[in-house]
């Protein structure tokens, strides 16, 4: 079961790090077209893909433990989940060049478009768990007043 | 069907089903009836006790030795968690490898980051439910759920 966990957890990194890696992709893009570049290359798109997945990883780690974290570790780990990626995209970009004889304004406004993506991403996933939150307190609700079961509950005695 | 209780001046409650033949819905009673009854020899402290299922919140795994957890009691059993499933109703879900749970003492579900179920119990104690568990429990209360067309 330990590897099918494992191979579940890699699907789920991959499938953050390619919508990671498209919006990065498509918001360098755009920037780039505004100074009239038309072309990415390839190696840029490549380093993207592999910052994404990384990006994706530490995600993933950051919420890895089996347990309910307290609401000062949990708010700090959002915090982490939305900052980390941002300036992780900005360190490397610097790095590998991407911004390499390109005006000042353009990093900054692809990290601020990056900063609110990752918060729109965060607050999509936190709707989704929310919505699924609800439809198994309903099933749960459901099952315990099923047919025939005349559950008494200990709650408040 | 007529159902008629009496309150009479015994020692021990008996129920007697009196009907033409025994079909489903007359199984169905006789199955409720006597889960309800069922019971597990548990001990504490070098001292044998019985107890009802229907009083269980959960059983867990710790260091070889299965616990059985109630409101506010801890008792040990012998029979491992396979066994049990096997013999516990509907009810008890396999939440997680050391643990089987009563769905019936589920307060409430909370999906968390990472498709992990946090159940709070009506005693306020916390079950961390993972992945793999939570998409079984999903599938469990949804197949009951169009298992019974609710």
């Amino acid at each position: 079961m330990n590897w099918i966990k494992r191979i579940k957890s890699e699907m789920d990194v991959e499938f953050f790090a390619c919508v990671h890696a498209a919006s990065m992709i498509f918001v360098y893009g755009f920037e780039q077209c505004l100074t009239g570049i038309y072309a990415v290359s390839f190696l840029t798109i490549f380093q993207m893909f592999l910052l994404s997945y990384g990006i994706a990883w530490i995600q993933k780690l950051l919420f890895w433990k089996e347990k309910q974290y307290p609401n000062k570790e949990f708010i700090l780990r959002a915090c982490l989940w939305i900052v980390l990626p941002v300036l992780l995209g900005l360190l490397v970009g610097y790095l590998l060049g991407w911004y390499h004889e390109l005006p000042i304004w353009l990093p900054i406004v692809f990290s601020l478009i990056m900063f609110a993506y990752y918060i729109m991403i965060w607050f999509a996933l936190q709707i989704f768990y929310k919505d699924e939150t609800q439809r198994l307190n309903t099933m749960l609700s459901n099952f315990k007043h099923r047919e025939g079961v005349n559950h008494v509950s200990n709650r408040n005695k | 069907m007529k159902l008629r209780i009496e309150q009479a001046d015994i020692e021990e409650t008996e129920i007697v089903i009196r009907c033409k033949e025994i079909d489903e819905d007359i199984k169905k009673i006789q199955e409720l009836i006597e889960c309800r009854d069922k019971k597990l020899l548990v001990t504490k402290d070098k001292e044998s006790y019985f107890v009802s299922c229907h009083n269980i919140y959960y059983f867990e795994y710790v260091d070889h030795k299965v616990f059985v957890y109630l409101k506010d009691q801890v008792y040990e059993i012998g029979m491992s968690l396979e066994k049990l499933e096997a013999f516990l109703e509907e009810g008890f879900f396999r939440c997680g490898k050391s643990m089987i749970i009563n769905l019936d003492f589920i307060d409430k579900f909370e999906t968390t980051m990472g498709n992990r179920i946090v159940a709070t119990l009506e005693n306020d104690e916390e079950v961390i439910i993972s992945r793999y568990y939570a998409k079984q429990l999903r599938t469990y209360l949804r197949t009951y759920q169009t298992n019974n067309k609710l």
